[in-house]
């Protein structure tokens, strides 16, 4: 009997190839065509586009929700004007913005106009806003009125046959995280938003929605609003936003690792000492009680932004640069760290509050001086963690994870300090003023990477400093990058996922922090410990460090 | 495909008393007057620092550098843009800019050696970012002795970093030098609409393509001035249901700039244009351009499909005195006819910061749309093309192409 496979019109299932000639039956096809953007096969590309580098979306419409908040006037709406003014949004990109306000079509355009001027990178001219300004619309609607849902629905079924977005929809949702869910869900029963297959590209046009951090308030609301999401969407369709991970320089983190040869042989446990993961901020909470409160920096920053930096550090090198490949090896490392629990949570996490003092020569108040802050409030401002991973690369390495407000300046950066040589040769020949080697890659401001290491300070005596080598993407690369956003909603429009967050992440990293959560929130936990404003963090963070011989960087 | 950066993009400034200028006759010797200055700078920046090393500005203490830029002028005009280019490139991409000028009125029994003008340059790069440092140098030697502006260039390069070459000059074709600095350069930036002779310069540079062992890396600011042209066809065509429409074009108008206030023309890109979309498209010529019968620009029917296909494209490029065309294209239309099926789709630049695009699909409403698409300038093309590095493949087949169907005789 004759294997199917060795007869080359006939597919692995059984059915017939159309034509059946050996030149046309590409070999791909017995297994399944390939499809591009659009969800064609791929034998019939656009023949004017060439190379694997453009990245031009297909056309589409992005339908902002909470077009009238501040994320959308100081992220959304200015990325899109630079994306326009760029030229890679496709012709027929249009955005339709969707609010309670009571605006006309004008009104919104006009208070587009304003976010942009203030907010763009790029000039905005008369001629470069008037054909942006064309791209816009406005749907006016609550978020719990079915009535939105039927108008929006007219008007992507307009704009579809107007500007031939070909049935593709963007949603956005820049709104607070209880509206995610009314919002899907009116989508889907007015028929605006329809569940795609996972594994397969729509042949209608794509639906995907963006969604906002904070994705749960904990690991239990995380998993119910992912299952809440899940009932209508597929995880393909989901686009979870960090926006650390869409930063320039975090994803050179990547390329700094996985781009050279020369670090990764000393990457590991056998060179590294410990690395310190440090998100210093020195402004307070600004205002923002509300969220802040019941927020904290725990979640705030560790769950989130610090795991992220921890994943793109401490994983294994992919094997592709794409969605899954990358997002596989960061789940790993994030199912092998160990975090503190029950007692050791006393040990390993330090949380601090801040107290009145002095950033930048300014005198700054408390954090139960803030307005909205409950005056017996343990929210935490600062949080300092000590962290291990359990795989092969970096067991018996700590990760130090800190993060807080009012510190003495705003910085990020990821510190690898290493190992002390096995032996120093140069011990009895002078005045030795040594300290580790340290990778220094910092993420902001000032982003670069910083190597420290040992040199002869000139002269006729054996003299050994400590110096720094310096590299500054400002003095290098004076181009600014694009802004995350510009970089995150093209991928969302072209459909690559790799710098978004997949669900394992997100439980996976709530698995992580939710023990300390537990321990924090148990009657008789020790309150927060305050610290100085402009310190850098309360003095258990140090006493933490000091206990495992090492000290914290001044960054 | 690239996007031309802002044209708005500020100057660069020299350095207060970081500048160097004297005569030389080895060029070795600039590298240690540049090392002078930086040393000096730093230094007095340290002292005024007064121990805080954190206030100084970056670049004091460490420099890194990413590519060398060496630009060719064969005129004190073409010096001039070329100093203008660099001064607006700071905040792309610092380098070591160095400008060799070839001057004619330089008499020959002047002074021996060659004169020199070293400068640091700062430039604010903006939002908190602080200020980005670079060199230029700027080298003129008599024009008779041009030759050997390709042994004053090498010595000057920082050495690890790619190497570009900027021609700016009018024409490659009668220079040996340009073939010096070649084997010299990584890659090589000309601007095929300021040649005295398209034709012979288009041909000239296929052939370099073509005959090298390792071909230069080419770049043409003519073909980087079709970027947004090209992202605009390109555009019309993505939707699946345009492919018929695409693959049935039987008529392609290109209209240029006839001459802008620099002389240069439009017809490199329009040529270049023709190539593209015939590479691409598979379309094959039989012969050259030849003149429209009525006179009014240049006509060739090409033949499209791969197998057999012997489908008939009539093409035409054609002048129109535009100022707002520049030395790049005025309008593109494309229609096709077929099976009583009649669609197509137009680009026309408006003005300096607009272009138009109509698309009337059979059986489709007209879709309009006004894109935000300024002219670019040197400083823009030249920050493009130094984003590019590698060779451009579809750039080559466009230019065979149009190294074809360029006429003998213009």
């Amino acid at each position: 009997m004759t294997d199917i496979l060795d007869r080359p019109n006939i597919a692995p299932d059984g059915t017939t190839i159309g034509d059946q000639s050996a030149e046309s039956v590409h070999p791909e096809t017995w297994v399944r065509a390939p499809q591009d953007a659009w969800g064609h096969p791929a034998e019939l590309p656009n023949p004017l586009r060439t190379g694997g580098s453009e990245r031009v979306p297909a056309p589409c419409a992005m339908v902002i929700f909470g077009v009238s908040g501040d994320l959308t006037a100081r992220k959304l709406m200015p990325s899109l004007f630079d994306l326009y003014t760029s030229l890679p949004l496709p012709d027929g990109f249009c955005i339709v913005g969707v609010s309670h306000r009571d605006w006309s079509e004008q009104d919104f355009k006009d208070k587009m106009r304003e976010a942009v001027v203030t907010h763009a990178r790029k000039d905005v001219t008369a001629e470069s806003w008037e054909g942006f300004a064309r791209c816009l619309s406005y749907v006016r609607g609550s978020f719990d009125d079915p009535g939105t849902y039927a108008r929006l629905g007219q008007q992507l079924t307009t704009l579809d046959g107007e500007r031939r977005t070909l049935g593709n929809r963007l949603f956005y949702l820049a709104t607070a995280p209880q509206y995610f869910s009314p919002i899907l869900q009116g989508l889907a029963h007015a028929d605006v938003l329809e569940r795609q297959a996972n594994y397969l590209e729509p042949t209608e046009g794509w639906h995907r929605v963006v969604v906002e951090k904070p994705f749960g308030h904990d690991l239990t609301s995380a998993r119910e609003l992912i299952a809440e999401m899940a009932e209508i969407l597929t995880e393909r369709q989901i686009y979870r936003i960090d926006h650390y991970l869409g930063k320039e320089t975090v994803q050179n983190v990547l390329a700094f690792r996985f781009a050279n040869i020369l670090f990764d042989p000393v990457w590991n446990r056998q060179y590294v000492d410990n690395v310190q993961i440090t998100a210093a901020e020195s402004l307070g909470i600004e205002g923002r009680a509300g969220y802040y409160e019941g927020a904290g920096a725990l979640r705030d920053m560790v769950e989130s932004h610090l795991l992220q930096l921890l994943t793109v550090v401490a994983m294994e090198p992919p094997a592709f640069f794409n969605g899954n490949a990358v997002r596989d090896e960061k789940v790993k490392v994030l199912r092998t760290v160990v975090p503190p629990t029950g007692s050791g949570v006393g040990i390993h996490a330090v949380r601090g509050q801040y107290a009145p003092g002095f950033v930048g020569g300014q005198p700054v108040p408390g954090y139960h001086e803030e307005k909205g802050v409950a005056p017996d409030s343990t929210t935490e401002t600062y949080v300092a963690l000590r962290l291990g991973i359990d795989n092969w690369r970096w067991s018996g390495v700590p990760f130090y994870l800190r993060t807080g407000k009012r510190l003495p300046r705003r910085v990020t950066e990821v510190a690898v300090e290493f190992k002390r040589v096995p032996h120093l040769m140069f011990q009895n020949m002078g005045e030795l003023d040594l300290t580790p080697n340290v990778i220094s890659l910092r993420i902001q401001p000032d982003e670069g990477i910083a190597i420290r290491f040992a040199a002869k300070v000139p002269g006729a005596r054996t003299q050994l400093r400590t110096v720094r080598m310096d590299f500054q993407y400002g003095a290098v690369f004076g181009e600014a990058g694009p802004d995350a956003y510009e970089r995150l909603l093209l991928d969302a429009m072209l459909g690559d996922p790799t710098l978004f967050t997949r669900r394992d992440e997100v439980e996976s990293a709530w698995g992580i922090v939710q023990p300390i959560l537990n321990a924090w929130a148990e009657p008789g936990a020790a309150p927060p410990a305050l610290y100085e404003s402009g310190t850098w963090g309360p003095h258990a963070a140090d006493v933490m460090i000091e206990r495992d011989g090492r000290t914290w960087r001044r960054p | 495909m690239a996007s031309h950066a802002s044209a708005n993009r500020s100057m660069a400034r020299p350095i207060p008393g970081a500048t160097w200028t004297g005569r030389v006759t080895d060029a070795n010797t600039v590298s240690k007057h540049l090392a002078r200055l930086w040393a000096d700078l730093g230094a007095a920046e340290v002292a005024s620092a007064k121990g805080d090393l954190d206030t100084l500005p970056m670049g004091v203490l460490t420099r890194a550098s990413t590519l060398n830029l060496t630009a060719v002028a064969r005129s004190h005009a073409d010096a001039e843009r070329a100093e203008r280019a660099v001064l607006r490139l700071g905040d792309l991409y610092p380098s070591r800019a160095t400008i060799l000028v070839a001057d004619p009125d330089l008499s020959a029994d002047e002074e021996a050696g060659m004169s020199v003008r070293a400068t640091l340059l700062e430039q604010e790069a903006g939002r908190g970012r602080g200020a980005i440092r670079f060199e230029e140098v700027v080298v003129e030697v008599n024009a008779q002795i041009e030759r050997q502006l390709a042994s004053i260039a090498a010595p000057l390069l920082v050495a690890d970093l790619p190497d570009f070459l900027w021609w700016v000059a009018d024409s490659t074709t009668d220079s040996s030098l340009f073939l010096d600095l070649c084997k010299v350069s990584d890659r090589i930036i000309v601007d095929t609409a300021g040649a005295r002779e398209p034709a012979a310069e288009l041909a000239a540079l296929a052939e370099v393509l073509s005959s090298m062992s390792s071909p230069p890396r080419l770049g043409d600011f003519a073909w980087r001035r079709l970027d947004a042209w090209r992202n605009l066809l390109t555009g019309f065509f993505d939707p699946p249901v345009t492919r018929d429409a695409l693959a049935s074009v039987d008529e392609v108008e290109i209209t240029y700039g006839a001459s802008d206030s620099q002389g240069r023309t439009g017809f490199t890109s329009a040529l270049l244009l023709a190539g593209w979309l015939a590479s691409r498209l598979h379309w094959r010529s039989p012969g050259d351009l030849v003149r429209a019968r009525n006179g009014d620009g240049w006509q060739v029917t090409m033949r499209a499909g791969i197998r057999g296909d012997h489908r008939e494209v009539a093409m035409s490029i054609k002048p129109v005195e535009d100022p707002v065309a520049g030395c790049a294209l005025a309008s593109v239309a494309l229609a096709s006819h077929h099976d009583g099926r009649d669609s197509s789709f137009r680009i026309e630049r408006i003005d300096g910061a607009e272009i138009s695009t109509i698309a009337k699909l059979h059986g489709a409403p007209t879709s309009r749309r006004m894109v935000y698409a300024e002219l670019p300038d040197d400083a823009a093309l030249l920050a493009d093309e130094l984003r590019q590095y590698g060779r451009d493949g579809v750039y080559e087949a466009a230019l065979a192409i149009a190294a074809v169907l360029c006429p003998d005789r213009l």
